[in-house]
């Protein structure tokens, strides 16, 4: 995201753009969550802004984009630590935040 | 090995007390659900701290299962406070305990080990100053000279030191043999029966001459010697014997066993009879047949349990018939030889234990009625000449 808008005039299905050069800059600003996903058993999320609930099927992180939710069984956190943790388990699906999705959850 | 905690944490929203303490710095290493509203946690020792600090505030229970590495080390360490204390204590007393001599040995060697006497020498070294309890860092070689010049008759004393253990070392004095005076006149005379097979006398007469059979008392060297041809005949004067004269004897043994032993064979005819007893009255109530020759057992069958003392005895009378069976010959002959040579040998050890060379060995036997006799022989060379003194 590299440009703001002001929260009192919302224009909420306008999608959120950037140009494609820049968004190796987004990247590196770290406001968006990297999700690195590894075979089906191990899934790290970095720069996620809370843990919004936490079952053994379901995990669901709030992300500056909206809430992430990793779908599967037997799910555990690991190495979890402020703004990154270690999904393991049977990871079945990965529910990323859509670009013009709802506005992050407070939890 | 570092240090880890297992919590589990019951609230309605663990999720936010986790990033509460994540917040604060925490880290976990591995969360898990544990039921609805549970959580698993295993973490480091501090994180463990800051989430259950963040429980007790919103008084939420949080137990601790487990504890890993050094974590369990310190709370072990904390539970055993008085250890390193007793540890302290423990080596303390091992080292009053090792620093001194607590047991001291007495060990003698040498080819007159036997004539050592351990009783004196523990004695003299108490005089010596040695006694238990004595510090390790004495004069250990000055103490030995000590001991040797007080004690006596050992050609040396040593203390050595192994750990809490003293040895006092010694070898006594080898003694010297008999000096042999040539004026202190002496006769050697036979100390048993025999042929004589050889005869050397290296002082003195010799009275006998090999082939020659000799008694017990008879005398073998005359203790005298030619001095100088007087008028009347050659005069002699006393002097001690000293030769020897080797006589071949023998030492006979015997010994007889049966031949047959007498067993009991049962025919399998048997009779009971029972008793009613009491410990005031008791009754038969069956009678049982008897026999001439018979094996009887007896049981007693309670009647009334343990409390009441009334009981039957049951006797059980089986016939049998008394028979003679011949022995092993084989078995009966080993065992007659070896009672016939341990007779034999035990006459011999009456003329002197072990000096004596075993020249042959036979046995024979012969029947006699239901006996078997043994008569088992040794032969053996001996020095028979010795002092008069010594046959008495």
């Amino acid at each position: 995201m590299l440009f703001s808008r002001n929260a009192a005039s919302p224009r909420p299905h306008r999608p959120r753009r950037s140009l494609p050069a820049l968004e190796w800059v987004e990247d590196a600003a770290g406001r968006c969550a990297r999700v690195t996903v590894v075979g089906s058993r191990s899934l790290l999320v970095e720069n996620h802004t809370g843990l919004i609930s936490f079952t053994g099927e379901c995990v669901r992180l709030n992300t500056a984009r909206g809430p992430l939710c990793v779908t599967g069984s037997d799910l555990t956190l690991r190495d979890m630590r402020p703004g990154a943790l270690i999904v393991r388990g049977s990871i079945q699906k990965v529910e990323l935040p859509c670009p013009g999705g709802d506005a992050p959850d407070e939890g | 090995m570092r240090g880890e905690v297992v919590l589990r944490v019951e609230c309605l929203m663990p999720e936010k007390l986790l990033e509460r303490a994540l917040n604060k710095g925490a880290a976990f290493r591995e969360v898990r659900r544990d039921g609805p509203r549970a959580l698993l946690i295993q973490c480091d020792a501090a994180s463990a701290a800051l989430l259950q600090d963040e429980c007790a505030r919103f008084r939420l229970p949080a137990k601790v299962l487990e504890r890993r590495g050094r974590s369990a080390l310190s709370a072990w360490a904390r539970r055993r406070i008085t250890l390193p204390v007793g540890l302290v204590v423990f080596a303390a007393l091992c080292w009053l305990f090792l620093g001194r001599v607590w047991w001291i040995d007495c060990a003698f060697t040498g080819e007159a080990a036997d004539l050592g006497d351990r009783v004196q020498l523990e004695m003299d070294a108490a005089e010596a100053g040695i006694h238990p309890g004595m510090g390790r860092d004495a004069d250990w070689e000055a103490l030995a000279e000590r001991l040797k010049a007080g004690a006596g008759d050992y050609s040396y004393v040593g203390a050595h030191l192994r750990g809490v253990r003293l040895v006092i070392e010694a070898v006594p004095e080898v003694p010297s043999p008999d000096l042999y005076d040539v004026s202190a006149a002496r006769d050697l005379v036979a100390d048993r029966d025999g042929v004589v097979l050889s005869a050397v006398a290296r002082s003195g007469e010799l009275c006998v001459q090999p082939g020659d059979a000799v008694v017990r008392g008879q005398l073998l060297i005359r203790g005298e010697e030619l001095a100088e041809k007087g008028e009347d005949g050659p005069l002699t004067e006393p002097i001690a014997a000293l030769g020897e004269v080797i006589v071949r004897t023998w030492a006979v043994g015997e010994a007889s066993l049966p031949t047959t032993v007498q067993r009991l064979r049962l025919t399998g005819i048997s009779a009971a009879s029972s008793r009613l007893v009491t410990p005031w009255v008791s009754f038969d109530i069956t009678e049982g047949e008897r026999y001439a020759e018979q094996v009887s057992t007896t049981e007693y069958l309670p009647v009334g349990g343990v409390f009441l003392p009334v009981e039957i005895e049951r006797v059980t009378n089986r016939q049998a018939v008394l028979e003679e069976a011949r022995l092993d010959a084989e078995a009966l002959k080993r065992q007659l030889a070896a009672l016939a040579f341990a007779d034999a040998t035990l006459k011999l050890e009456q003329g002197g234990p072990g000096n004596y060379t075993i020249r042959k060995r036979w046995i024979d036997f012969k029947p006699s009625g239901d006996r078997l006799c043994a008569r088992a022989v040794i032969e053996i060379s001996a020095n028979a000449a010795v002092t008069r003194d010594k046959l008495n």
